[in-house]
């Protein structure tokens, strides 16, 4: 199931843009727990909400969401 | 018609978000024991059904069902009620009115129960097999364990879809930022 695993940077995109959890899930149409479980990686988006997540962020939808961990800021690479 | 279901699912929504229960049972541990304790209620009904088919007809098959009964059911109701706030609702109101992920919960959580309940309903079949088999053409089936049968089976039909999603759900993520 490991390779099932989708990553994603949604905790800091809201950080950066000061965004609460309960605001994403409203905008989102989605409960405020659903924001943190996907956040933990405990819960894989669909392809719509996760396009929906990207469209809300204005980022590539790569930017959010990665099938390989995300680089450290700050790793050097 | 609609609206009016409408307004009482999302009032019930509203008072499920905003119940202290809600915080105090949502950890995996608590949810776990009182999974335990409704999973015991439920045996006891199960038990219950085993002393009508021993001794009833008698004063004794009477008193001891209807004690096992109405304490299985005190703990069934409120174990219910504290786990239907601890899981947000998610088998307690219609598909359209969650979101994706508590649709996938619900979702299986009714198939985790269906698979569970045919079991129980196989077992139930064997049971009935093995009490009917012999040369007897006729058996004597105590007239005071069909309705305690049909009930015990629409408890177990109802709330194992709740336990099963309560078991498995992991710590929800904090409320707060």
């Amino acid at each position: 199931m490991s390779s099932e695993i989708v990553y994603n940077r949604i905790s800091m995109l809201r950080a950066e843009r000061g965004i609460s959890r309960k605001d994403l899930a409203t905008a989102l149409g989605v409960h405020y727990q659903t924001v943190g479980y996907l956040e933990r990686g405990e819960y894989s988006p669909s392809l719509f909400l996760a396009l929906r997540i990207a469209e809300y962020f204005e980022v590539p939808v790569e930017v959010v969401f990665s099938l390989t961990p995300f680089a450290r800021l700050g790793s050097g690479s | 018609m609609r609206d009016w279901i409408d307004r009482r699912v999302r009032r019930r929504l509203d008072v499920i978000e905003n119940s202290p229960a809600c915080r105090v049972w949502t950890g995996r541990r608590n949810r776990r024991l009182l999974v335990l304790a409704g999973g015991a209620a439920l045996l006891m009904l199960w038990a219950g059904l085993a002393v009508i088919v021993r001794f009833a007809p008698s004063d004794l098959a009477r008193d001891a069902y209807l004690s096992m009964g109405a304490v299985a059911m005190t703990v069934l109701v409120l174990v219910y009620g504290w786990l239907t706030l601890a899981t947000r609702g998610v088998t307690a109101v219609p598909a359209q009115y969650l979101d994706e992920r508590q649709r996938g919960e619900q979702h299986r959580a009714y198939a985790g129960a269906h698979s569970l309940t045919t079991v129980v309903l196989v077992l139930l079949a064997v049971l009935a097999a093995l009490w009917s088999m012999g040369d007897r053409l006729t058996l004597n089936v105590p007239t005071a364990l069909l309705l305690p049968l049909a009930f015990t089976l629409l408890a177990t039909h109802y709330t194992l879809p709740l336990l099963l999603e309560s078991w498995r759900l992991p710590d929800p993520p904090p409320d707060e930022d």
